[in-house]
Order: structure tokens, then C-alpha cells, then sequence
């Protein structure tokens, strides 16, 4: 059965989707590119954080999976436990998302991330976002699975949103 | 005598990040796991707060405006370290007395600049 085709604000969704998985991991001075090689991919992967998030205009889950290298690091020597820091960045990754939705109108609340383990996991029926890999060949795999309101436009609010590493003082 | 800094985060990591990042300019570090446990650690020997918002089982927000309903704690500078970056929230922390709001992931020289620069003020 053929997918329906993704419309215009689906599309915009997986950009910053996309666009906020390279800049968390940039963040950390982890570079990671897009890769759409699926099978090269799920034996790799170990650790999976996973938040559902529901609001008026959108709800869903993010899925954020690493292999250990790439989590290793972003973490550097602060990094506690791997489980922990995925959530943490499962948990930073989805705030980015949000920050960009906030700018277009769109806001939801986020749940208390969970983190999985185990080999070749992978959402079904669901469609892979991206799959990214780190330059030493670590995995770096984004699902965002949405439902959204019907009819749903993105208008951009007056109010000025925080960008990540902004630090305000009143 | 070392200033104490009360980190409150749901993340070992985070929290741990935050003192790596805090030692070095000689602050002692006290930590908590979410609000609740915040609560029952802040009193007269902290200088700062750095807390985040979405927490389980009382978040950041709730957190600010229970200790800054007690006169004790006005003075108490409290910043909000989160990856939220909506101003309705920024908003409501301010007005319940949150002295800073930082996106995460932070930036270890602002943080430490921003420590450094509300606990000045607050002598």
C-alpha cells in the first residue's frame, strides 16, 4: 500500500527534527550526518530513550537510539550512566523540537523520558525519520512519530522563544 | 567559607555536569533529585539555586513558588536551568521570584558567570 504523501507541516517537522538531532550533538562537538542505509543501522543500536508528549495541536512519541559510542561522547567526563544521560539527551533533543513548535504556535507537554535496551530496536508500522552516524561510525537513529490536529497551520507567534545555551537574568 | 550551590536536576549527569563546571571557582555542592527532595535541603547555608523545571514527582515551577512563599527564602536567588525555552513559563517563574532562566544544554562559562554574578548581588 502506497504511503499517503507527508504534507507541508509533516515536512516541516522532520527538518527540525532532523536539524535539532545535528545541532544537540554538535553541541557536544559530536558531528553526525544523515544516512538512510536502514539494515546498517538497527544491529548497531543499544540504548533507546523514548518521551510521549500531547498538547491541543500535536501529540506523539520522540524515539532517540544510540549505539554507546556516540552517547560516550557527548558525555565526556561528566557522563554518570549511559541510561541516564540518554534520557537527559533524549530529553534535551525533545526540548529543541518543542522550542521550534513554541515559535510556530505549537506547544505540548513532555513526559518523563524512559530508556530501552537491546539490539535492531525500531518502532513498528512507524516511518524512520533519520538515521544519523557519527564520524567513527557510532549510530545516532530519530523517530518522531505525530498525530496532528487536523487542519493545522504553523504561524510564527510574536513572542520570543529561548534559544539552547541562552542564559537570561532578571 | 565555600558558598553552596543546591542543584536540584532529575539527572545524575546533569547534576553532575553542573558541579564539574561549579568547582573549580571553589563552590561546594549540594544536590537534589527533584523538588520534593529540594525542599527538605534548602535552608540558611545556600547561596544559589540552580534548578530544573520538568521533574517527577514535583517539578521546577511548583518548587520556586513553594520555597518563595516562606519570607526565609526571598532573598534566595533561584535560577531555572531547563530545556524549555517558552516564555509563558519564563514568565510565570519570574513573577514567583526566579532571579535567572537557562536553556539547556548550558554553556559552562555563562553558567559560572551567572553564579558568581547573583550571589554578589544578593550580599
Amino acid at each position: 500500500m502506497d504511503m499517503p504523501c507527508p504534507s507541508p507541516v509533516d515536512t516541516y517537522i522532520e527538518e527540525i527534527v532532523q536539524q535539532a538531532t545535528i545541532d544537540l550533538f554538535s553541541h557536544y562537538a559530536v558531528e553526525i550526518g544523515p544516512n538512510s542505509d536502514l539494515c546498517a543501522i538497527l544491529p548497531n543500536v543499544a540504548l533507546c530513550g523514548v518521551i510521549g508528549f500531547t498538547g491541543p495541536d500535536i501529540r506523539g512519541s520522540l524515539m532517540l537510539a544510540c549505539s554507546s559510542e556516540p552517547l560516550k561522547l557527548v558525555g565526556g567526563e561528566g557522563l554518570t550512566t549511559m541510561r541516564d544521560w540518554l534520557a537527559e539527551l533524549t530529553n534535551q533533543l525533545l526540548g529543541r523540537v518543542k522550542n521550534r513548535l513554541v515559535a510556530m504556535g505549537v506547544d505540548f507537554y513532555a513526559s518523563t523520558p524512559v530508556v530501552l535496551g537491546g539490539g535492531r530496536i525500531a518502532p513498528i508500522n512507524s516511518q524512520p525519520l533519520g538515521h544519523l552516524f557519527t564520524a567513527d561510525g557510532g549510530v545516532v537513529s530519530v523517530w518522531f512519530d505525530t498525530e496532528l490536529r487536523a487542519g493545522l497551520e504553523l504561524v510564527p507567534t510574536t513572542n520570543a522563544v529561548l534559544r539552547e545555551g541562552s542564559t537570561l537574568l532578571f | 567559607m565555600a558558598k553552596k550551590v543546591l542543584i536540584v536536576d532529575d539527572s545524575q549527569t546533569v547534576r553532575h555536569q553542573i558541579a564539574l563546571a561549579l568547582r573549580p571557582s571553589g563552590y561546594e555542592i549540594v544536590e537534589a533529585v527533584d523538588g520534593v527532595d529540594a525542599r527538605e535541603k534548602v535552608d540558611d547555608s545556600i547561596a544559589i539555586v540552580l534548578c530544573d523545571v520538568n521533574m517527577p514527582r514535583m517539578n521546577g515551577l511548583e518548587f520556586l513558588e513553594a520555597i518563595k512563599r516562606d519570607e526565609r527564602n526571598a532573598s534566595l536567588p533561584v535560577v531555572m536551568l531547563t530545556t524549555e525555552g517558552n516564555p509563558g513559563m519564563i514568565d510565570r517563574a519570574k513573577k514567583a521570584g526566579a532571579k535567572g532562566w537557562i536553556v539547556k544544554p548550558f554553556k559552562a562559562e555563562l553558567l559560572t558567570a551567572a553564579v558568581a554574578k547573583l550571589i554578589a548581588a544578593r550580599r
